[in-house]
């Protein structure tokens, strides 16, 4: 396998061929997974996997030799699922043992999917290497991967791919199970039970009975065969021993119920398109935020009645749930936050300085914090700022202005307390905000910061522009980073012989 | 009891059991012509004298009707080939697969079965109302109209040329046949009967049909094994045949009654001798209708402003003749009373016939008569209004102009008349009499009538109505609306409470 390319480089690592080297692949990639058990790295020149511990413990995970395309975490933060590949020479010749041993025409990929814990692969599976969206059970026992196509506009294809089929993985094992689910998949979840999943595809909604692995059922979303309907969003939500999937259709405004116990459809008329959609089970309702309606609408989840709450100013993003509802505009010149109680009804309205960029909110629903755009017409119009709402007192957010764009923002509750960790467009430190008092303080770094992280516990990851990898982990009340650096060095001295043959495969 | 709801003109309620022959043109046969012709009121034409004035009109053909039990309505999905099944009150949905292109369906009196008539490709579909099984009986070509006995046990399927047909083949088509089917046994019988086929009275024993054609009555002895058209010519020369317009049945099956267009008589037909005999009931009769009680037949005679009245059992004996005030086209049986009305002409009052006392009494409206329903216990009277005006009709009123709606409490006569803001296209009425619903063109409202304190309440509809019927034996109306994939409303006036269920016609694609 070529990993280097041996040109003129500025890295300050003896690689083969010459005191300096350019890699043709990036050394690490900047896109990193937090897990429970530290952070894992892909390591694309060196073709390898490696977890970073916060004790800067380095251990590359054996993948026997395939190089990792791609990481996904579990949601249960132990799991990660790894595309992997590596070269193949078909010619069964022993003498071929590179693949610069292999004719051109005899050369070939293969590729798999690895079910990578605790840094070692439990179990690999035959999964297409195109597929590109995964969905978790609930509680992590499956996952399914298919191909999203308004992920991946175009496909490289080497043989026959199924684009209509998605595969279930049961992770303990590896064994996978290959479901026609309907051409161009969008969103799958998973019924509370895990009896189920439920595949949003254009046109229809499948149901995948997950004991037999087939399509108990599929739900047409449109009659008109000519016309491609796709849909936005979808929730799973119980009532009554009755499962049911809200879906939203891009550019509709109606809410597609579906009664997946007894195979029924109905429609309830929005009033707007819906934008997003959050499930709240403590008030038994779903709220959709509207496109260009001053309104938050939300159905119960018995009879589905809509109810519309009105507002001064559209919201079409909403966060929350189990009680509450946050809406908001991104991406407007709007300044207005709205907090509504489902249980009672009753509605806030937050005025930010400037229009809202982005948002998060909290675990605990006390907090949310939001980055801001210049365009407010006060005293910070001309700034972007960061405001803190605190979602309990109600009283007016907290603004802070930056020195820069924010280009990072995380958010973590610990022990009681609230943090908002933000990296700023070329500021070397990282800003550190008490969410509940707003008081902030630079955090000192060992090299300037591209992105952030957290891990499962709430130890925040700085990702450290290092030419061969540079992480900072900081416990949330902490202000004393520990950096971890050069472990992209692994796998950049390894052996090129072939690491699967054809006919071991 | 049916309560489907017919747009207007339509005018009975609470005779619903008739409405298997006559009152709906689904089951093919427009005979009772008791409601205005278009643009009759409107033209500020005299209520008096009969002239050239239009026939009595009553019913409007009407396509994907849904058909109702107490607890399911059906509705027909004629491009995707199937029937969908809405419970109430859960709204639950089943489909099931029938055959191609389902035009019609009709549901038992027993609520056991629906049936659908078939058009793509000439079957019968006989839908289990519980288990949605479906049993398929193939049927003559060409039918476009479907009526069930009332016992449930029988359908008769034939061509409606003044229906639309959307299944013609295009091959050979007769103008005679029909096919009857015995439902429980799926035993299919295709005959010939007369030309034009206008419709058929049931008994209510379930032993005897009458198939009314233009110039022939076929009679169909249900008990035989093999049920076979016993035919009689209504008139010598079948080329010049008028059309019939209406046949009522005598309750011992012994007679069939029959109106023709432009006639001065009404046939009686002895089923058992196949005679023929014409009796003479004034100039130009209009309307003939069978009273409550079964026996008691009753002609509106326009032209001579009388109404005569016939023991059905004994029709050759004295009829009683009562003399009308006015030109009054239209009768409907409520209680022991008979309403008067006419929608031929822009006559802004109706008449009252009591049956106990024989006298006649009229009482002015605010604007003509289109049509009229009765509550089901006899005492409401529900008028739709013209939007035209009768001649010298006060122009600073405000119902000139206007569609308008006038209750009228029979008891006392006291009236409710209301400005609306649209034409009505249909109603209904709850099978204990207690409320009146009907809804209008292009309104997403549906009227609830309280017949108690004739009063109303609009509900709001997600979307413009369509077709409008109860639920046997409730105070529940449903209402189709306008929508792509198909929407139905259900409003239960005894609590007030609205469901709707959009987008039910999805749920015909639904695979396994």
């Amino acid at each position: 396998m070529l990993l280097l390319a041996l040109l003129g480089c500025s890295l300050d690592w003896n690689l083969p061929g010459g005191p300096s080297a350019t890699l043709a692949l990036p050394a690490w990639d900047r896109a990193v997974v937090p897990a429970s058990d530290g952070v894992y790295v892909r390591l694309p020149a060196g073709g390898a996997l490696v977890r970073v511990a916060p004790d800067g413990a380095v251990d590359r995970v054996d993948l026997r030799g395939a190089a990792p395309d791609r990481v996904v975490a579990a949601p249960d933060g132990d799991t990660l699922l790894v595309f992997a590949s590596w070269s193949v020479c078909e010619d069964p010749d022993p003498d071929v043992r590179t693949l610069e041993d292999c004719a051109v025409d005899d050369r070939a990929v293969g590729h798999e999917l690895a079910v990578v814990r605790g840094a070692s692969v439990l179990a690999t599976a035959d999964v297409p290497p195109q597929y590109n969206a995964l969905a978790f059970s609930g509680d992590g026992r499956l996952a399914v991967a298919y191909l999203d196509l308004t992920q991946a506009p175009s496909i490289e294809v080497d043989g026959v791919l199924n684009l209509a089929e998605a595969v279930f993985l049961e992770v303990a094992t590896g064994e996978t199970h290959r479901v026609p689910v309907g051409f161009a998949a969008e969103h799958v979840l998973f019924t509370q039970d895990g009896s189920a999943a439920v595949v949003l595809s254009r046109n229809e909604v499948a149901v995948v009975d997950l004991a037999s692995w087939s399509v108990a059922v599929r739900f047409p979303l449109t009659l008109d065969v000519d016309s491609d309907v796709t849909p936005r969003d979808v929730a799973l939500v119980r009532s009554e021993d009755t499962d049911y999937a809200l879906v939203t259709l891009e550019g509709g405004a109606d809410l597609y119920v579906l009664d997946l116990t007894h195979e029924s459809i109905d429609l309830v008329e929005l009033g707007g398109e819906a934008r997003s959609m959050v499930v709240d089970t403590a008030a038994g309702r779903t709220f959709l935020g509207l496109a260009g309606r001053s309104a938050i609408v939300s159905v119960d989840h018995a009879a589905f009645e809509l109810d519309t709450v009105a507002l001064d100013a559209p919201a079409p993003v909403l966060l929350g749930g189990d009680g509450m509802v946050l809406g908001y505009a991104p991406g407007s010149y709007q300044t207005d936050v709205v907090l509504l109680d489902t249980l009672t009804g009753t509605t806030t309205e937050f005025r930010a300085e400037n229009p809202i960029a982005s948002m998060a909110l909290l675990p605990s629903h006390a907090h949310a914090v939001a980055t801001l755009s210049p365009g407010g017409s006060g005293t910070l119009g001309g700034y972007h700022a960061l405001a803190l709402f605190d979602l309990v007192a109600k009283d007016a957010p907290l603004t802070l202005a930056l020195e820069a764009a924010p280009v990072g923002l995380e958010v973590v509750e610990s022990g009681g307390e609230a943090w908002a960790f933000l990296l700023q467009e070329g500021v070397d430190t990282l800003l550190r905000v008490d969410v509940a008092t707003g008081t902030a303080s630079d955090v000192a770094l060992a090299a300037p910061p591209v992105g952030l992280a957290t891990m499962p516990d709430g130890t925040f990851v700085v990702v450290h522009d290092g030419a061969m990898g540079m992480l900072s982990f900081l416990a949330p009340g902490s202000s004393t980073p520990r950096a971890v650096g050069g472990f992209a060095s692994v796998g950049l001295l390894h052996d090129t012989t072939l690491p699967r043959r054809a006919a071991s495969e | 009891m049916m309560s489907v709801l017919l747009p207007l003109p339509l005018a009975l309620f609470g005779c619903a059991a008739l409405d298997e022959l006559s009152k709906s043109g689904t089951n093919g046969a427009a005979f009772d012509t008791g409601a205005m012709a278009p643009g009759a009121g409107d033209d500020g034409a005299s209520g008096a004298g009969d002239g050239d004035l239009p026939p009595e009109e009553e019913a409007d053909p009407l396509r994907l009707l849904p058909a109702s039990t107490a607890t399911y309505v059906f509705v027909a999905n004629p491009d995707r080939d199937t029937v969908t099944r809405i419970a109430v009150p859960s709204l639950a949905v089943s489909t099931a697969a029938v055959g191609a292109m389902p035009t019609v369906v009709r549901t038992t009196a027993d609520a056991g079965m629906a049936v659908t008539l078939n058009e793509g490709d000439d079957t019968l579909s006989i839908v289990d109302a519980e288990s949605m099984a479906v049993a398929s009986v193939p049927l003559r070509p060409n039918f476009n109209a479907l009526s069930l006995s009332g016992d449930g046990q029988w359908a008769l399927a034939w061509y409606d040329p003044d229906a639309e047909s959307r299944g013609l083949s295009g091959g050979v088509q007769s103008f005679n046949e029909v096919s009857l089917v015995h439902l429980p046994s799926r035993t299919h019988f295709p005959m010939a009967v007369g030309f034009n086929p206008r419709g058929v009275r049931w008994s209510e024993d379930g032993t005897l049909a009458v198939i009314v054609s233009d110039a022939a009555l076929a009679s169909l002895d249900l008990t035989l094994t093999t049920p076979r058209p016993v035919l009689v010519d209504l008139v010598e020369d079948a080329a010049a045949a008028p059309p019939a317009e209406e046949v009522e049945l005598a309750p011992d099956g012994g007679f069939a009654f029959v109106r023709q267009f432009g006639s001065d008589a009404i046939l009686a037909v002895d089923l058992a001798t196949r005679q023929v005999e014409p009796i003479a009931v004034g100039e130009n009769p209009t309307d003939l209708d069978m009273a409550p009680d079964g026996r008691t037949l009753a002609v509106v005679s326009r032209g001579a402003q009388e109404l005569w009245v016939l023991d059905a059992l004994n029709p050759f004996g004295d009829a009683e003749v009562v003399d009308l005030p006015d030109a009054y086209g239209s009768l409907h049986f409520a209680g022991h009373r008979a309403i008067l009305t006419t929608n031929a002409a822009a006559l802004p009052r109706f008449g009252v016939w009591d049956r106990l006392t024989g006298e006649v009494v009229e009482r002015t409206l605010v604007k003509p008569v289109a049509s009229v329903g009765v509550s089901g216990d006899g005492e409401r009277l529900l008028v739709f209004h013209t939007r035209g005006d009768a001649v010298g009709a006060d122009a600073g009123s405000p119902f000139t102009n206007r569609w308008a709606l006038t209750l009228v409490d029979l008891t006392d006569f006291r009236q409710n008349p209301m400005v609306l803001p649209a034409e009505p296209s249909g109603y209904a009425v709850s099978d204990d009499g207690n409320y009146g619903f009907f809804v209008m063109d292009g309104r997403r409202l549906l009227e609830v009538l309280d017949f108690d304190t004739l009063l109303y309440e609009e509900i709001a509809l997600p979307s413009e109505p369509v077709h409008l019927g109860v639920l046997p034996g409730s105070r529940t109306a449903w209402v189709s609306q306008l929508h792509a994939l198909g929407r139905l409303s259900f409003y239960d006036a005894a609590t007030g409470a609205l469901d709707t269920l959009t987008g039910f016609e999805l749920n015909a694609g639904i695979q396994h």
